[in-house]
């Protein structure tokens, strides 16, 4: 007898425990789960994705069951999102409230911002071609990386609003997360920006 | 916009494929340490099958951080755990239900179906009367012959943790169910 208990070893305890707990698996437990994840997905959240450097300046996503009849009801944490006019391409840009907010002052901002090195920033320069790209132009292009680095590791969350969305059309198959980068600028056009 | 694109052709592109293949790995192999996680609460196939499955869908919702094997199961279990006690607490009818259960144990025989109800019964009445650490270890002592070694992986726990924990859910389980062994007039 173990530990000095009457009535019961260790072995014995086990024994009964295993009978008791080792169920089998319902058979189609892997499939059903898989289901549910998909279900889930389609219900609620589009796509999470990572931005992945201080590069990325755009992510535009195209989903391709994406109907017009969902709509983006949130990005967290801050994010600007365009439909094209199919409809089926997002254009998600991260934006922060400098940059949206902040104009080119290049010229008149004050000469204490110039002398604590403050940068220059422009607002975006969004084009409204029929791709929706995203148009940086290089004078923005270092604003831009300087500001994206600080939401390098953001996680941002779509989420697909239901509303007015009929059963049929809630199934999300693929999504497809294409990264805009801004091409590197060289050291002296990023110092001209800068000053 | 293709231009840029092609300039970073790994950035994005195919990463939803490479976690869905790795999580669809993960869950395959860890179906049924779930599902009997949850089972070891709920004595109930079609609760813990679901409570189970919830639980794989909030770590497909987290899976980027839990992508070592370790973190994972350990992290599927806390949660399976959790949400069945959640279910266990939230469910009226649970005596009911442990009375169907008790007639459908998958080890009782016909002829000692009487015996082995009340077996089961008292088992799962001892082990239910356990503080939850020491009922979690055990559940999972129980689980496919853990050692402890992983059940300290799985608990994220010092393996003299786990024994000691181990030790005293034993010693109470037999204080419980020491009727068991003993002659029946």
């Amino acid at each position: 007898m173990a530990h000095g208990t009457k009535g019961m070893t260790d072995s014995e305890l086990d024994s009964v425990m295993r009978h008791a707990i080792n169920v089998e698996l319902p058979t189609n437990f892997v499939d059903s789960t898989r289901r549910r994840i998909v279900q889930e997905q389609a219900r609620s959240v589009v796509g999470r994705w990572l931005v992945p450097s201080a590069a990325l300046v755009a992510v535009a996503i195209s989903a391709l069951v994406l109907t017009p009849s969902h709509r983006i009801s949130t990005i967290e944490p801050v994010a600007k999102v365009t439909h094209s006019a199919s409809g089926t391409d997002i254009l998600l840009m991260p934006t922060l409230p400098t940059l949206v907010t902040q104009p080119d002052t290049t010229a008149a901002r004050p000469d204490r911002e110039r002398r604590r090195g403050v940068p220059a920033l422009r607002a975006p320069t969004v084009a409204s071609e029929p791709e929706d790209m995203v148009m940086v132009s290089p004078v923005d292009a270092a604003a831009y990386r300087r500001l994206y680095a600080s939401v390098a590791s953001t996680r941002y969350e779509l989420v697909i609003d239901e509303t007015n969305v009929a059963p049929a059309e809630k199934t999300v198959t693929d999504i497809e997360i294409m990264p805009i980068a801004i091409p590197p600028l060289d050291p002296a056009e990023e110092q001209g920006v800068l000053q | 916009m293709h231009e840029y694109v092609d300039r970073f052709p790994d950035s994005l592109s195919g990463v939803a494929d490479d976690l869905d293949s790795e999580f669809d790995r993960l869950l395959v192999e860890s179906s049924t340490l779930s599902f009997r996680v949850a089972y070891g609460v709920l004595r109930h196939r079609e609760d813990a099958e679901d409570v189970a499955q919830e639980a794989f869908i909030r770590a497909h919702r987290h899976f980027r951080r839990l992508r070592n094997r370790e973190a994972f199961r350990a992290w599927l279990v806390r949660v399976t755990w959790r949400l069945a006690i959640d279910r266990q607490r939230a469910n009226r009818r649970r005596a009911d239900r442990d009375d169907r259960h008790a007639r459908t144990l998958p080890w009782a025989t016909t002829g000692d179906m009487a015996i082995a109800n009340e077996r089961a019964t008292h088992l799962w009445r001892a082990i239910d009367a356990l503080p939850e650490k020491l009922r979690l270890a055990i559940v999972l002592s129980g689980i496919e012959g853990h050692d402890i070694r992983e059940i300290a992986s799985l608990l994220q726990l010092p393996e003299g943790t786990v024994k000691s924990r181990l030790f005293h859910a034993r010693q109470r389980m037999k204080e419980s169910l020491r009727w068991l062994m003993e002659p029946r007039g």
